[in-house]
């Protein structure tokens, strides 16, 4: 039996939503809990969100739920009215569950907290606090109420929780559970199609299982580099055994790299085979060692046991399938976008973001770092569902990631070769934000600017080009980006400019709450949910409307520009008209550059391979006249100027049979301007 | 004006960095019959197969310069998706310097305009193929080209057509990777070893080295 004065009388005790609007509840409020507040004198906390989430499914029109929510509100009345709960924060706040982890983190090395919840996913999260390295806080409690109406600890098995309670509910009550999880602090809005944003059901089922961590590396494991003995290297159709599995054939390949390739099997796993030349003792000894913690979690590929060839011969592993196609290819590049994600709206970017986060916060949490963080490896099947694939090169205990690439490697290791030391979590968190800026503003590395270095020299100089606050380069890249960078939420621009500019980076669970709170931003429509805005954002009740001298058009700009634009006494240019007037001249700056340009007239529209016909002659699109060297694939009579250079020089293939007079005005090419590139360098230095 | 809107939307909204390639292909009369036929096939092929690959067609950028009656520029850089397929015909004398000079002016006012922008890009490419020896004085695009493939700042394949190519000359202009003579006429190959290299190059990023495949599908043993 708990004793609830004791606990009131130590720990601050916080109520969710959920729980206040479970039926069996209502005794539990208005019994046992509340003579023990008074016994105490103690008041529950709780958070301003709660009673906007019960306010709002008083209008739900779900029947059950309209009655659920007019009991809760009835207790909280009550509760309020008698001084019973203490409410803190806004109804501004993000959602009841993000509100409660961020308190119970921030807090708990300071009081004693206890939460009451019915959700298990933020019972899961507020215990997981507790195993939290590095920090010394208090250990944090947390209930539910039970279908007597009595309070009851979840129950946590990996020995950081008190032992009570039945054992975690099977997984098909998970989704009564998760609905109960929306009802509490997910606002589902039956109207805004992406205002979910939680782990899904199954995923916090298996957040509920005890940690088993590795152990964090301390020096790069040496040796172990000498081949194993490899008779035969099974392929399609062969057999090879599983300690686990037993005997399993290999199906089609699907998918070769350059450590061996992968193959289906008639498990529904899928299966790695290793090239000969890869097929070391460190590798045997490291995929030994990954086999040792459960990693179970849909989305990471995590191999599930080592697979011999018939002579007992070490071979290659089995592990989970992977659905999607790579981030790469499917996100980084808005044609691809647009053609994989067509109904995509920055919200399920953000959710995108969220998903990955989760997944990555799940490996460090068991000291997993995955080094080669990179969008080839992270395969994309919705905004929830991603799958983290060549999870056998993570650095695992002295098992460094033996890979990676500049754009996602942070300024100290630059150019280092990754075999040869030991990446620790700041890092990685490094290679995180860039994982999440490229989501953000798809495909674009953070470092990309105008007249910038190689990447490796700006990640170097950490010279990043998008402003925050006063500071700014100007040298953000032309193009939707700056426009997006202005649209995220100030706590992630911030975030992501302390990483980027001040070396000072956020760890994965700050970075996801950031982001939370963006998408939350989204919902609300506070923050735009286009994925390519087309300009910048101007705050709430700066915008003045302003016509662009070049275009006529009306535009929203924001009242400082307007101010400073009249006091020097200059005509307003919209965005749009003057990047395209920029670049116009740096293009005329090119054409001229270069000579004249054949084109076909309709380039644009010529499909491939589809030669163009008799008749539409090739035309210059530069000085006028200049034969070309091309003509359509009708055969005719070629016409052909002169050769370019010095006559001296006796030609190797005959000579041209028609030697047409020049056209008025053709001049042989302009070989080489030397001045150019003196002049484009002063034209741009100029801009 | 409209096509000038595209490609400057085309250079600022893809994200992708930038494999610059320029052709710079030989022309003259030498070329007529088979071999330039089978160039054309090569060139289709390379387009095409750079047009299935979403990566790979974001990232490559073509321009085409062919020497013979003249140094033409046939294609400016730009998207390969927006590109025609060029039919080239033979004609004329072998004015390899020029053309290589023209190349590097191009390639370096679009190395200005991708640094303008804001757009990353990798180090361009010259693809330099020819059947004989040049017509002109290569001195001075040969200097020009060491140079900048000595600071890194440019790769180049000389590629010789037949037996009458002349691989010194083409040696000029390529301090560090051989000349390699084309199999027979083996264009679509190397076409297709090429495009296989835009799409590993356009997986790495800039900077990083890359491992080409072995050029032995269309290069002639002796030279390799």
């Amino acid at each position: 039996m708990i004793d609830l004065n004791s606990i009131l009388l130590k720990h601050k005790v916080f109520v969710d939503t959920s729980s206040w609007m479970f039926p069996p509840s209502e005794g539990f409020f208005h019994g046992p809990m509340e003579q023990a507040l008074r016994n105490t004198g103690q008041k529950l906390v709780l958070p301003g969100k709660v009673l906007e989430e019960v306010k709002k499914f008083l209008n739900h029109e779900d029947q059950e739920k309209r009655t659920r929510s007019r009991t809760a509100a009835s207790i909280l009345q009550k509760y309020i009215d008698e001084g019973l709960v203490q409410v803190f924060g806004s109804q501004n706040d993000p959602f009841t569950d993000q509100t409660i982890l961020y308190v119970f983190q921030q807090f708990r090395v300071r009081y004693q907290l206890a939460l009451i919840t019915q959700d298990k996913g933020l019972a899961t999260d507020v215990h997981n606090l507790n195993n939290q390295r590095a920090v010394n806080g208090q250990p944090i409690r947390v209930f539910r109420v039970n279908m007597h109406g009595q309070l009851s600890e979840w129950r946590f098995d990996d020995g950081n929780g008190t032992q009570a309670a039945p054992a975690a509910a099977p997984r098909s009550n998970r989704n009564r559970d998760a609905k109960q999880g929306d009802e509490s602090g997910q606002a589902i809005s039956p109207k805004k199609p992406h205002a979910e944003l939680g782990v899904d059901g199954d995923q916090a089922e298996e957040e509920n299982k005890p940690i088993v961590r590795f152990r964090l590396g301390t020096h790069v494991e040496s040796g172990g580099n000498e081949l194993l003995p490899c008779r035969h290297l099974p392929g399609e159709q062969d057999m090879v055994i599983s300690a686990k599995y037993g005997n399993v054939q290999l199906g089609e390949p699907i998918g070769r790299g350059g450590e061996g390739d992968i193959y289906r099997t008639n498990t529904g796993l899928v299966c790695k085979i290793y090239k000969k030349e890869k097929l070391t003792q460190a590798r045997y000894e490291k995929l030994k060692l990954m086999l040792t913690v459960p990693v179970e979690r849909k989305g990471i590929c995590w191999p599930r046991d080592i697979v011999t060839n018939q002579h007992g011969e070490f071979v290659g592993y089995l592990m989970d399938a992977a659905e999607g196609k790579p981030m790469q290819t499917s996100l980084f590049a808005k044609p691809v976008l647009l053609k994989n994600f067509p109904d995509w709206t920055r919200a399920n970017l953000v959710k995108l973001c969220y998903t990955m986060l989760s997944q990555i916060e799940y490996l460090h949490e068991r000291n997993i770092i995955i080094g080669d963080i990179n969008p080839m490896n992270i395969l994309i099947k919705n905004d929830r569902e991603v799958y983290f694939v060549d999870t056998d090169s993570y650095q695992i205990e002295n098992y460094p990631c033996p890979v990676g690439t500049v754009n996602f490697t942070a300024p100290e290791i630059q150019g280092k070769n990754f075999g040869t030391f030991l990446r620790t979590f700041e890092h990685e968190y490094f290679a995180v934000a860039t994982l999440i800026f490229m989501t953000l503003l798809p495909g674009k590395p953070p470092y990309s600017q105008q007249g910038g270095g190689t990447p490796e020299d700006n990640i170097r100089k950490m010279d990043f080009p998008y402003p925050f606050g006063d500071d700014s380069t100007g040298k953000a890249p032309d193009g939707p980006w700056r426009f997006i960078w202005s649209h995220l939420t100030y706590k992630v621009k911030e975030a992501l400019y302390k990483t980027f500019k001040e070396n000072e980076r956020v760890s994965v669970s700050d970075l996801k709450f950031l982001i939370q709170q963006y998408h939350y931003s989204i919902v609300k429509q506070w923050s735009s949910d286009e994925l390519f805005p087309m300009s910048h954002k101007i705050p709430e009740g700066k915008a003045v409307m302003m016509t662009c001298s070049k275009c006529g058009q009306e535009k929203q700009v924001h009242i400082n520009h307007k101010q400073k634009l009249e006091q020097a006494g200059k005509q307003f240019i919209c965005e749009e008209c003057f990047q395209r007037s920029r670049l116009e001249r740096l293009q005329r700056m090119q054409a001229a550059a270069a000579g004249p340009a054949i084109t076909y007239p309709g380039n644009a529209q010529t499909k491939p391979g589809t030669a163009p016909q008799a008749g539409t002659r090739p035309r210059t699109t530069g000085t006028a006249g200049t034969t070309p060297a091309i003509r359509p694939t009708t055969p005719g009579p070629s016409v052909r100027k002169p050769a370019v250079g010095p006559r001296t020089q006796a030609p190797t293939g005959p000579r041209p049979q028609v030697q047409p007079k020049p056209a008025p005005g053709t001049k042989t090419q302009p070989v080489r301007k030397k001045s150019l590139l003196d002049r484009l360098i002063d034209f741009l230095s100029n801009i | 004006m409209d096509d000038l809107l595209i490609s400057t939307q085309e250079l600022t909204e893809n994200p992708t960095a930038r494999v610059p390639i320029c052709l710079v292909l030989d022309t003259s009369g030498s070329m007529t019959g088979a071999p330039i036929e089978e160039l054309n096939n090569g060139v289709k092929y390379f387009m095409e197969a750079i047009r299935k690959d979403d990566i790979a067609s974001a990232a490559a950028e073509m321009a085409l310069v062919t020497f013979g009656s003249t140094v033409q520029k046939v294609l400016d850089f730009g998207s390969i998706h927006r590109q025609a397929v060029p039919t080239l015909t033979a004609g004329g004398r072998t004015p390899m310097g020029a053309a290589v000079n023209l190349a590097l002016d191009m390639l370096e006012a679009r190395k200005q305009l991708y640094s303008a922008s804001g757009v990353d890009y990798y180090q361009p490419w010259i693809v330099l193929m020819t059947d004989g020896m040049p017509t002109d004085d290569v001195e001075q695009a040969a200097a020009r080209a060491c140079q900048l493939i000595n600071n890194r700042k440019l790769t180049i394949f000389p590629i010789g057509i037949g037996p009458d190519a002349d691989m010194e000359f083409l040696k000029k202009f390529s301090p560090k990777r051989p000349p390699l003579r084309l199999k027979g006429l083996n264009f679509v190959a190397f076409f297709e070893w090429l495009s296989k290299s835009v799409s590993s190059t356009s997986q790495s990023m800039p900077g990083e080295k890359v491992t080409l495949e072995s050029p032995a599908s269309w290069a002639s043993w002796e030279t390799l």
